[in-house]
């Protein structure tokens, strides 16, 4: 028998473990204390195809899901959408290149720019990360961006590997 | 009185404990989770820079034993989101450019993902991060410019004395 919560969830338990609503799975609690959330919203990728260097102009960077838990983000149009208010973790890894340049690189937030980074490298290839927390209304959307590359012939590396991508609900 | 869920009591103690565990919700502060599995540490032994498994040696958290000291694995004690992040400094130590290698998340012994980097001086810093949806029992390791990750023709890869910091934990 399930403890239920004014309909809202069903806390149930096989006497060790607590799963709140068994069915979906929304959160549950192991026998020693360690909390999972099955169902966040999650998603890696990477980019695939696109070849290399790889440059989206002013558009987002079109990563291809690998995973994609809970359908929030859209190979199509490379954009995260946030199912509920929270705050969102993103990672991002790229190799950028191929010749020597600059460029910025950020997280742009319902049409607006978080945490612009920058690379200026003397030539090759050369790996950059930017990792952050993005908060979110619901239906707030936000993608990877890459601004002003010089030469614009530049970019990221999108021909599968030599990159990673994350976003994943935090809280 | 504690809430009895077919035998796991919810009960009031400084919070809302959960079950016989340490994990309670208490005001303000929201969830605390003293069993959160994870490891942070660093290779220091020393070694040969194209490496698989790091070495990472010395953990100065390594909370429910994940990390393995003789393996250099982090099983997965439950099904979860984990956050993974490597860095160190990177090349092979002579001073010479050129030292192009590449740094992968291995998942059960597979490469998952890699990074690349074209050193073009002595001691770069290099950096690589991913949160992976893993199964309970499922083992994280990198690797440095060897198998099973990529691997290129150069000496390139991490160095193990010190100047790295690896940390692994659940996130959800």
């Amino acid at each position: 028998m399930g403890f239920d919560i004014a309909g809202v969830a069903t806390l149930t338990s096989p006497g060790t473990t607590l799963s709140v609503d068994g069915a979906s799975n929304w959160m549950q609690v192991s026998a020693n204390g360690v909390l999972t959330r099955p169902q966040a919203p999650y998603m890696r990728g990477q980019l695939v195809g696109k070849g290399a260097p790889y440059n989206s102009g002013t558009g987002p960077l079109m990563v291809s899901a690998d995973v994609n838990v809970g359908g929030c983000w859209n190979d199509a149009s490379g954009y995260w959408t946030a199912p509920v208010q929270g705050f969102y973790m993103a990672t991002l890894g790229a190799l950028a290149g191929s010749a020597a340049g600059s460029g910025y690189f950020s997280i742009r937030k319902n049409g607006g720019d978080l945490n612009l980074n920058h690379w200026n490298h003397a030539g090759g290839w050369h790996y950059v990360t930017l990792s952050t927390i993005v908060y979110c209304e619901a239906n707030d959307y936000f993608c990877w961006v890459l601004q002003s590359v010089s030469p614009p012939t530049n970019g990221f590396f999108g021909d599968g590997g030599h990159g990673m991508y994350s976003i994943a609900l935090m809280a | 009185m504690p809430i009895n869920i077919n035998g796991y009591n919810l009960s009031n103690e400084s919070g809302l404990r959960l079950g016989a565990s340490s994990t309670t919700i208490v005001g303000t502060y929201g969830i605390l989770e003293p069993t959160l599995p994870g490891m942070a540490g660093s290779a220091t032994a020393g070694g040969a820079y194209k490496v698989y498994p790091f070495p990472v040696n010395d953990v100065n958290l390594n909370t429910g034993s994940p990390w393995n000291l003789s393996t250099y694995r982090f099983t997965c004690p439950v099904a979860g989101i984990y956050y993974i992040s490597y860095s160190g400094i990177v090349g092979d130590g002579d001073g010479s450019v050129g030292k192009a290698a590449y740094y992968a998340i291995i998942v059960n012994g597979g490469n998952w993902y890699f990074s690349y980097r074209d050193t073009l001086a002595i001691w770069e810093l290099h950096h690589i991060e991913m949160q992976l949806k893993l199964s309970a029992g499922d083992w994280i390791s990198w690797a440095m410019n060897t198998a099973p990750g990529p691997a290129s023709a150069t000496s390139g890869g991490a160095y193990q004395s010190n100047h790295n910091t690896c940390t692994i934990w659940l996130v959800g």
